[in-house]
């Protein structure tokens, strides 16, 4: 009796293309699993080289108009708007007034109480001196794991009420 | 009849083919891939380049505003921009280069990025006040125009 599936050979030659079949599949898996994982490997990369471009872009924002202002309240409102950020501040014994504000953001360095990905920190310290006053923001992100991704420290020298008579 | 029944040839895929597609897949398959994490890669590079180049420049920045705080810090000590003590403190900041006159002092100095760039800045104080003349990037480097080794008709 004929085969009915006439793509299918008969005899030993059925068992050939079945035992080649077995073999090509198991290569095929393995070398499958493997180049998932390259994929799989790139996509991570892609996505932390983006993660980290945003956070560095979102850090000059910060270091930017923190060298124009001085001010960390006015850096993060003009960053973020008005949102209901806590920024704690202490006076630091001789090291000037320091202030520090922990933000939770997306991937996207957008701010989210809600579901954070990454927490944004800044720092404020100043160094006083009778001609003016150095500030020194340091801006610091963090992972959930508080395992720290990037930073940069920017600042701004605000000198004191000029001197009138000087050079008189 | 036995003529025909040897030439022919078995209908479907035959032994072999499997293989070859096989092969011809996986190698496809591995080229995308290698592509693509090389792609990844490079893209990866270029983001911790520019992101550590932009630390660098506020840390330099940061230390440019540091140096013009102990300027200031001296200068507004002084009445006389021709003050020979002022002029000697002012030697002592490493890397200030400063022009007195009777009635303003400039003072300029560099501020080092990395090894190919730095912060230069100008500042001028007159009446107690500072003027930020110049702020920027510049080359570390002394640059050499190179020739292009264009043909020029002669």
């Amino acid at each position: 009796m004929k085969s009915p599936i006439k793509a299918v050979p008969a005899g030993g030659r059925l068992n050939l293309f079945f035992m080649e079949m077995i073999i090509v599949l198991m290569f095929f898996s393995i070398a499958s699993a493997v180049i998932l994982n390259a994929f799989a490997a790139s996509g991570r990369l892609s996505r932390e080289s983006e993660r980290l471009e945003r956070m560095s872009f979102c850090a000059q924002s910060a270091a930017e108009i923190f060298s124009e202002s001085g001010s960390l309240s006015q850096t993060l409102e003009e960053l973020f708007g008005s949102g209901s950020y806590e920024i704690l501040n202490a006076d630091l014994e001789g090291g000037g007034y320091a202030a520090e504000a922990k933000l939770p953001l997306t991937g996207d360095c957008e701010y989210s109480p809600q579901s954070p990905e990454i927490f944004m920190i800044l720092i404020e310290t100043a160094e006083k001196s009778d001609s003016g006053t150095l500030k020194i923001l340091s801006v610091k992100f963090e992972n959930t794991d508080n395992e720290e991704l990037y930073r940069i420290t920017s600042g701004a020298y605000i000198p004191a009420e000029r001197r009138s008579d000087a050079n008189e | 009849m036995n003529d025909a029944k040897t030439n022919r040839r078995p209908a479907g895929i035959g032994t072999g083919y499997l293989s070859l597609m096989m092969i011809f897949v996986t190698l496809c398959l591995t080229a995308l891939a290698a592509l693509s994490f090389s792609a990844a890669e490079n893209e990866r590079k270029f983001s911790a380049r520019s992101a550590d180049y932009t630390a660098e420049y506020y840390a330099a920045d940061l230390e440019a505003k540091r140096t013009l705080a102990e300027i200031d810090s001296v200068v507004s000590g002084y009445s006389d921009y021709m003050d020979f003590m002022l002029l000697a403190e002012l030697d002592g900041i490493s890397g200030a280069e400063y022009e007195a006159l009777p009635d303003s002092l400039t003072v300029s100095w560099k501020t080092p990025i990395n090894d190919r760039q730095s912060i230069s800045c100008t500042v001028k104080f007159s009446d107690g006040n500072f003027e930020v003349l110049n702020w920027r990037t510049v080359s570390s480097g002394e640059t050499e125009d190179a020739p292009l080794g264009i043909w020029l008709g002669e």
